[in-house]
């Protein structure tokens, strides 16, 4: 299924890790290496081009503390997908 | 000395070798073009540069970690099945068109070099229609 708002077509996921790493004054290299992924994935996600895995998701709200829900904003981007099926035609 | 990424290892010393045997192949049989005996050698030094590297990366612990991590990266797979998703949409594009325009110069010309630029890649989007049906066909039953 596609969606008509997203330049890609797909619907990327909206993430606070960029403002959890920020915060933990760590680099995307560090963050990759805590959750054995490449430099480049954790950089994809924070510019909302890539969506992470369930396990990724998991591994990376274990390195900051908080749930895979807070970490994916999964309540917030509900409401959008939801927007986005209601205006299917 | 001990081997961290065998597979890494192998795929340096082929690289190595066939890099080192066309290198030698361009210096006992030169070609008459300097163009081309130049783009021969270029290239088998760029693969002998490639096969050297990924072979000392093999021994290397730290070198052989971040290249395993590279390869089981899970957006490097997504990014490596897309590509190859995409390049067989783009082949069955041109063999489409090679196929009209086949078709078209046939009926237009009878000659048999459009009837065959007609027949091959019409074979071709057949064959690559079957062996994605038989694909897909496995992984619905096992995704």
């Amino acid at each position: 299924m596609k969606f008509a708002s997203s330049p890609k077509g797909e619907m990327c996921l909206k993430t606070i890790i960029r403002e959890l790493r920020t915060a933990a004054k760590m680099t995307q290299q560090q963050l990759a290496d805590l959750v054995h992924v490449s430099g480049r994935t954790i950089i994809s996600i924070e510019k909302e081009q890539y969506n992470p895995s369930l396990m990724l998701a998991y591994r990376i709200a274990q390195v900051f503390g908080v749930t895979v829900e807070e970490l994916c904003c999964l309540k917030e981007n509900k409401e959008i997908e939801d927007q986005q099926y209601e205006n299917l035609p | 000395m001990k081997i961290y990424h065998k597979k890494g290892m192998l795929l340096g010393a082929l690289w190595t070798v066939l890099a080192s045997w066309s290198l030698l192949a361009a210096f006992r049989s030169p070609e008459s073009n300097p163009a081309v005996q130049v783009r021969d050698i270029l290239l088998s030094l760029f693969l002998l540069a490639l096969g050297v590297t990924s072979f000392v990366r093999a021994f290397s612990k730290s070198a052989a970690h971040a290249d395993c991590i590279e390869e089981l990266d899970e957006r490097n797979r997504l990014v490596e099945m897309r590509s190859k998703a995409r390049t067989l949409d783009i082949a069955y594009g041109i063999l489409f068109i090679l196929m009209l325009c086949g078709l078209t110069g046939f009926q237009l010309t009878a000659s048999m070099v459009w009837f065959a630029i007609f027949v091959i890649p019409g074979f071709l989007l057949g064959v690559f229609l079957l062996i994605e049906i038989a694909v897909k066909l496995y992984y619905e039953r096992r995704e």
